[in-house]
């Protein structure tokens, strides 16, 4: 069973030019749950998970794994 | 949503973490220095009611997040899913201080005189400090 869910946010963020401020502001949250998304420390919700995947323009499981990139 | 409502989201979530954090060593010296507290200025009507004031209020923000005068955008901003999530496990934090500090104010009751008052007052600032601290902690991270 996996214990950590992995995630490419601050790629794809970068990618995409954004700030964490200004991915905050497209998804409707503070710029704090972006950045404990990023590190690791929370685990959003599904909800927030494909409201992240809409803003991004990225299918949800591009941007969250179950495994480490490789 | 604006840019200058995410900044000053942030903003107040600091603030509102910082306070708790004052609240809780407030409650902390409190529940030290305010056992047997006939010694205090104030009458004991001022003095208990002060006291539930004090005890409704910070039960209402860690029940609420507070921010109950700010707009709507505002108050979603900084009672967002992370603050939520924080929230609960400080929530969590209290319910277990209660139950120690019960159990060894219990204790501590067999070997030395102390009301029922007192007990109950040790046990609800002990408490709800725990969770203020755990809350300012998980949302200064």
């Amino acid at each position: 069973m996996a214990e950590r869910l992995y995630n490419r946010l601050l790629a794809i963020r970068t990618e995409r030019g954004l700030t964490q401020a200004g991915l905050a502001e497209l998804v409707g949250v503070s710029r704090k749950t972006i950045n404990t998304v990023e590190n690791g420390i929370f685990i959003p919700s599904t909800l927030l998970a494909l409201k992240l995947s809409r803003a991004l323009g990225r299918p949800v499981e591009e941007i969250f794994s179950l495994e480490p990139d490789e | 949503m604006t840019a200058s409502d995410i900044d000053k989201a942030e903003r107040i979530a600091r603030a509102r973490a910082l306070i708790m954090a004052i609240a809780a060593l407030v409650l902390l010296i409190q529940a030290v220095l305010g056992v047997g507290d006939e010694a205090s200025s104030m009458t004991p009507v001022l003095r208990n009611a002060t006291w539930g004031v004090m005890i409704l209020f910070w039960l209402i923000i860690l029940a609420t997040g507070g921010g109950l005068r700010l707009g709507r955008n505002l108050r979603s901003l900084i009672n967002d899913e992370v603050s939520f999530a924080n929230r609960s496990l400080a929530l969590q934090t209290g319910f277990w201080a209660a139950m120690l500090v019960g159990l060894i104010v219990y204790f501590a009751s067999l070997y030395t005189t102390i009301s029922v008052r007192e007990g109950l007052r040790i046990v609800t600032d002990l408490s709800i400090a725990a969770a203020l601290i755990r809350y300012a902690w998980l949302e200064t991270r």
